[in-house]
């Protein structure tokens, strides 16, 4: 294959950064998931008490 | 007096455009369309860009440089499409107030400048064989420079005000001016004498053959479907940020109202 210095960097950029993005999405919802269940969690005992 | 006699026009909720606007409702809808997005994105990415870098065929002149266009073209409609996006996401929060429509705005852009930025790399690799040079400040590279400058000035607008609201108003309009970039950025290659070739592929057909035209559309919709799947899970995560923020706040100020 010719130019593989020129195609492996495009390809690698291509895939590499939606996958990063992809990866940041997911942490950050989980993590917006897991604060928001520890809040309604703590609310919740507060209203039992 | 009667509710009936009264003349305050009350807008139908659950009613049209409005009816998506609970963030209750769309986190629901969200969280049922993000697997089979994300499955999807996936199912079409691999096998395109398998597709367009083994088994495609090379280009006569070009040679096997021609396959960085299996990911430089991809990237470079998106770039123009997430910016359309946020114009109209923005003009939506504009006109009706839509509460997801400014957190969609405000979600796409680093999504878009990302494909924008990956638009001119590659386009810059795929430049250096075939021109000779990395950049030339041509009509159609300069104008996709911009829109990259445009998608870093509504991510820095959106976040530079203490009141979100205000960040979203400022964003939006940004975001609305900047929009006659995309006919600009579209139709340069026509304009003017630009070292870009111009388009290949249009609502008229394409001057492509199909071994190559398959696997470049194949990959466009794995990547249009990786962008929004992102997007969907920024947005979602957004929505769960705001009614944290929410929260708190009622929690500090019913604590601040104890203490008084």
């Amino acid at each position: 294959m010719t130019h593989l210095s020129y195609i492996i960097p495009s390809f690698a950029l291509a895939v590499l950064l939606p996958f990063f993005l992809a990866l940041s999405a997911a942490t950050r919802l989980s993590a917006a998931k897991k604060n928001l269940a520890a809040l309604d969690g703590r609310r919740r005992r507060r209203n039992d008490t | 007096m009667s509710s009936s006699s009264s003349s305050v026009a009350v807008p139908r909720t659950g009613r049209g455009l409005h009816r998506f606007a609970n963030p209750g409702r769309f986190l629901r809808i969200a969280a049922k369309i993000q697997p089979w997005l994300t499955a999807s994105a996936i199912l079409a990415l691999v096998p395109g860009l398998i597709w367009g870098l083994f088994f495609s065929p090379a280009d006569w002149q070009q040679h096997d440089a021609v396959r960085i266009m299996y990911v430089h073209v991809p990237a470079a409609w998106l770039a123009s499409l997430g910016y359309f996006g946020i114009a109209v996401a923005s003009l939506v929060g504009f006109v009706w107030r839509h509460p997801l429509a400014d957190l969609a705005a405000v979600e796409i852009g680093p999504v878009g400048a990302a494909f924008t930025a990956i638009c001119l790399v590659t386009g810059s690799l795929w430049g250096k064989p075939m021109w000779g040079t990395w950049w030339e400040w041509d009509a159609r590279l300069t104008s996709v420079l911009v829109l990259f400058f445009l998608y870093l000035g509504h991510i820095a607008l959106t976040r530079a005000f203490d009141d979100p609201e205000r960040g979203y108003r400022a964003g939006g309009i940004l975001a609305l001016i900047g929009v006659v970039n995309l006919p600009i950025i579209k139709f340069s290659v026509d304009w003017w004498n630009t070292l870009h070739q111009p388009a290949s592929i249009s609502l008229t057909g394409a001057t492509m053959a199909s071994s190559m035209l398959d696997p470049l559309l194949l990959c466009t919709l794995g990547f249009n479907l990786t962008f929004a799947a992102i997007v969907l899970a920024r947005i979602r995560a957004a929505v769960i940020e705001q009614r944290i923020r929410a929260q708190l706040m009622a929690r500090a100020s019913s604590s601040a109202g104890d203490a008084a």
